[in-house]
């Protein structure tokens, strides 16, 4: 089956920021009802490749490669409002409270996504407005609301009623509970693998918090720096990470890593673009490093059971072998 | 209501202090009206007897409260140099002057406002350079440089004598365009570049703000975004400065135009009214344009809350 | 599928930024060439009526004769003079306003001096400087006093808003805390971090002041012993008509050189000390 989104050889760079990329050769799969989890440290491309995928890159950004969506290929610079591919993308953010226009009642921002949706469902607006705010579970009243008479929870609810308003395939979620507590977190993570589940979404999560990746993803991607460092399913990924970063940000969550942070792998310096060296970028940091990391970049090799990639010279061996 | 009263409160002081200075430059150091009064070679005790009757040796507390008395019963008095009663000079003059100027004004505004959406949109490319270099060289000419030129290219048989080069004899709109074009289009021009740049810079902050970012990423395109997205959330600034400046129009801006076009407006009024050292009238459209600013204040705070959800009837802030 | 990686840079919004500081030097030059031109006396009349550009009027007469040249230099430094003057008194009262204003936010002081704000923004400008002239009118800077009295309050308004924002900052309270007095705190902490603030609006002022001398003297409000560019606009207006257009442009083009090249100069000013404005 063809993948609904497909990334090839995609690299991004600000401008103003010399020869440094933001995203550097990025290959992504993304097929029908998929979960995509995207996890990495601040500033590591996260949310320029969610931007790149909606076509929202800001101008004056160098990009190569391709983007297709269900098959067509996109512009990068998609002038906004035309009708494409990227139709079938919505996404939410991480700041529900600026996300929304402040000044309009969210019952007429769902409205104008629907009209100009148009076509497709015979359905009147006024009934589709409630039946997407049936589906976020919010009280049809809501609609005559304005962003700031709701709690944080309920405005990430309604940027996902926006989500499905626009009858998206695929649903990009840039940090979507950082900015909420974590009873509301856990909530709307919950509504996020229903609504997934019901409409097929492919979904494309952009995390901090691995725990939320662990409950919505099935593939999770480990960036570094612009690069995928490692691609895996999420049980493999969180039971056996085998590049040390992934290893170093799964140990800093004691949930679902049991075992005391390896001293090895906890991550001194930081990332910063400008530490760019023929070899791997994580190298300074890693201590499993050797002469040849420093030296040549590592590719994204698959491990013996092909569904873990990872780009490492020297990764973590399994331990324990398969239980 | 407590705010209300505030405000009121505020209001009231803002009126006494207007009252105060213009009573202060113009009554108590102004012109001393006794000896036109007293006519030609008035001797002493006549000149102290119309002194007397004019309250010119009364205490400065008494005559400033007399002052505000008859300000406050619309008691605004004769017109010095014409005899007419001043309430009935603004009422004929003020029609005239917002006929001459509210178009041109409300005109240009929307010009404007339409160039800063365009810059806005097409931000650091070049329409919006542009736009922005086109209007730094617009506010650098002179307004009487453009009313001369207007009036010398269309009014003159110099140029293509279109229009009368003075005069103002309205009774329908084919009277108006004849007699009101030039000078709206003198208008139109100073208050397109007067307002771009603020109006650009208004919508550059608007489009920043992450609900564009959320427009964008549902498929809203250009005119969506600037028309339903951010001219809701700049229309707070924007009416303020209209409100605000409509005053500051109405007095000051009819003031030249009204003076080089020749036309019976209230700046007409004010300009005879200054070389005649006309007390009365002057005192009468300083204290109107005090309390314009005093009711533009109130009708904000009436408006905002309509216009943003956020803003109730109890917090506005100005 | 691929773009140029090539860098580039935000483009300064002003076609051509070194245009405004060029214009305010050719301005300063012609005003040095006809200070050391042999010109008659500004006020001579002469039976030499509307004559054209000559060695002798290199800009030519006007309709009483006298000479443009001489007349528009002199008008120049006048306006330099009137706009210099009110700069510096207008702007540093407003900012003296605005630093105890925002000091003292939300107390007497601060409501006194809003209430000041609110009543002189109240007063038609005009009407004002009428007024005062009338009721100063044994002064000969009358004019020069009303635009100071009136022309404040945005400076305040702004450096007001400027000393609330930084007094929340972490180094002003830190400062605070060690016990800096407040004018130690405003004058080495506060001012210099609202300086780009200020400094635009000592130039907005400028302008103001130029362009409201400009019309107060053409409406024949102004200073009537010497001659200045609104004077010279208010002559020509019928010379114009008449076909006679060297007194309107001398005068014109002299104001729009000052006006344009200090707002250029101002805009660019902004946009280097504005940190938003430098990235695209
Ligand atoms: N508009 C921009 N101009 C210049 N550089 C930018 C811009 N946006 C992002 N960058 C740079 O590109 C890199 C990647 O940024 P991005 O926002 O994609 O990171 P992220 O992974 O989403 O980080 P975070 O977790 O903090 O959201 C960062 O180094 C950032 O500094
Ligand atoms: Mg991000």
């Amino acid at each position: 089956m063809n993948p609904l989104v497909s990334i090839r050889d995609l690299s991004v760079s600000y401008p103003g920021r010399g020869t440094a990329s933001a995203l550097k050769h990025i290959n992504l799969d993304i097929h029908h009802g998929e979960t995509v989890g995207l996890v990495g440290e601040s500033g590591c491309g996260k949310t320029t490749l969610a931007l790149a995928l909606m076509g929202m890159l800001p101008p004056g950004c160098a990009w190569q490669g391709e983007i297709s969506i269900a098959g067509q290929q996109v512009d990068f610079y998609q002038q906004a409002g035309r009708a494409s591919a990227r139709d079938q993308c919505a996404m939410i953010f991480q700041n529900p409270q600026t996300s929304l226009n402040p000044v309009i009642a969210i019952g007429r921002q769902i409205i104008r996504i629907i009209r100009r949706r148009g076509g497709l469902e015979k359905q009147p607006t006024q009934q589709r407005l409630a039946e997407v705010l049936s589906l976020v579970e919010l009280p049809a009243e809501c609609s005559k609301l304005y962003p700031h008479e709701l709690s944080g929870g309920m405005q990430q609810r309604v940027l996902l009623a926006m989500a499905l308003a626009r009858q998206a395939n695929i649903l990009i979620a840039d940090e979507p509970t950082t900015a909420l507590d974590a009873s509301t977190r856990m909530q709307i993570l919950a509504l996020l693998n229903r609504l997934q589940q019901q409409q097929n979404l492919a979904v494309l999560l952009i995390s901090h918090d691995l725990s939320a990746i662990a409950r919505v993803c099935r593939q999770v991607l480990i960036l570094y720096q612009g690069r995928v460092v490692e691609q895996a399913p999420q049980e493999l990924i969180f039971r056996q990470p085998r590049h040390p970063y992934s290893a170093g940000l799964l140990a800093a969550i004691p949930k679902i890593h049991r075992r005391r942070p390896d001293k090895l792998l906890s991550l001194p310096g930081d990332a910063s673009l400008e530490a760019v060296t023929s070899g791997c970028a994580f190298a300074p940091r890693c201590s499993r490093r050797d002469v040849y990391c420093e030296q040549q970049l590592p590719p994204l090799n698959c491990a013996l059971d092909l569904q873990q990639r990872f780009a490492c010279f020297n990764p973590r061996p399994i331990q324990g072998g398969l239980k | 209501m407590p705010i209300f009263i505030q405000k009121t409160l505020y209001s009231l002081s803002l009126l006494l202090g207007v009252t105060f200075i213009s009573f202060m430059l113009m009554v108590y150091f102004g012109p001393d009206r006794s000896y036109a009064i007293a006519g030609k070679n008035p001797d002493a005790a006549q000149l102290e007897e119309i002194r007397q009757q004019l309250g010119y040796n009364q205490p400065l507390t008494s005559r400033y409260l007399g002052y505000i008395k008859d300000l406050a019963s619309f008691n605004l008095g004769l017109s010095e140099s014409s005899g007419k009663p001043v309430a009935r000079l603004l009422a004929e003059t003020i029609p005239t002057s917002l006929l001459l100027l509210l178009p041109g004004f409300l005109i240009g505004n929307l010009l404007a406002l339409m160039l800063a959406m365009i810059a806005a949109w097409y931000k650091h490319s070049w329409p919006d350079r542009l736009l922005t270099n086109l209007s730094l060289l617009g506010v650098s000419i002179s307004f009487l440089i453009i009313i001369i030129v207007l009036s010398t290219w269309l009014c003159t048989p110099q140029g293509l004598n279109l229009f009368p080069s003075r005069g103002w004899r309205v009774d329908g709109l084919s009277s108006w365009l004849t007699y009101a074009t030039v000078p709206s289009l003198a208008l139109i021009f100073v208050t397109v570049f007067f307002n771009l740049r603020f109006y650009r810079a208004l919508l550059l902050d608007e489009m920043e703000q992450d609900y564009i970012r959320t427009a964008r990423a549902y498929g809203a395109g250009p005119f969506a975004i600037m028309f339903s997205e951010a001219l809701p959330n700049t229309l707070i600034p924007i009416l303020t400065r209209l409100l605000f400046s409509l005053p500051a129009i109405l007095v000051s801006g009819s003031l030249v135009l009204e003076s080089y076009f020749g036309i019976p407006g209230i700046g007409k009024v004010s300009f005879d009214a200054i070389f005649n050292a006309d007390q009365p009238v002057l005192n009468a459209i300083v204290s109107l344009s005090a309390v314009m600013i005093v009711v533009v204040t109130w009708l904000a705070d009436f408006i905002y809350p309509r216009l943003d959800p956020r803003i109730s009837q109890h917090l506005v802030v100005r | 599928m691929s773009s140029s990686l090539n860098q580039t840079k935000p483009a300064d919004p002003i076609f051509f930024p070194q245009l405004g500081v060029l214009v305010f030097f050719g301005l300063i030059v012609v005003l040095i060439i006809m200070a050391v031109y042999p010109l008659p006396d500004w006020q001579v009349i002469s039976p030499d009526r509307f004559a054209g550009i000559s060695q002798e009027h290199p800009l030519g007469t006007n309709a009483l004769g006298q000479d443009i040249a001489a007349r528009a230099a002199q008008a120049s430094w006048h306006s330099l003079r009137i706009g210099f003057i009110v700069t510096i008194c207008a702007g540093f009262l407003g900012m003296l306003l605005g630093l105890v204003s925002g000091w003292y936010a939300g107390r007497w002081p601060d409501a006194t001096i809003l209430w000041l704000t609110g009543v002189m923004e109240a007063i038609p400008f005009y009407l004002f400087v009428a007024a005062v002239a009338y009721a100063f009118r044994q002064l000969s800077w009358s004019m020069e006093l009303a635009m100071v009295v009136t022309f404040w309050t945005t400076m305040t308004r702004l450096v007001r808003a400027e000393v609330i924002r930084l007094k929340q900052r972490d180094f002003i309270l830190a400062a605070r805390a060690i016990g800096l007095s407040p004018a130690k705190t405003l004058t080495s902490h506060i001012l210099p971090n609202a300086l780009p603030v200020i400094l635009v609006q000592f130039s907005m002022i400028f302008i103001a002041a130029i362009k409201a001398e400009v019309i107060l003297s053409f409406l024949g409000l102004g200073n009537s012993s010497t001659i200045s560019w609104g004077l010279m606009i208010s002559e020509s207006t019928q010379e114009v008509i008449a076909g006679h257009y060297l007194n309107f442009f001398s005068a014109s083009i002299l104001l729009f050189m000052l006006i344009y090249s200090v707002s250029l100069i101002t805009d660019s000013l902004q946009t280097r000390t504005d940190p938003r404005q430098g990235v695209a």
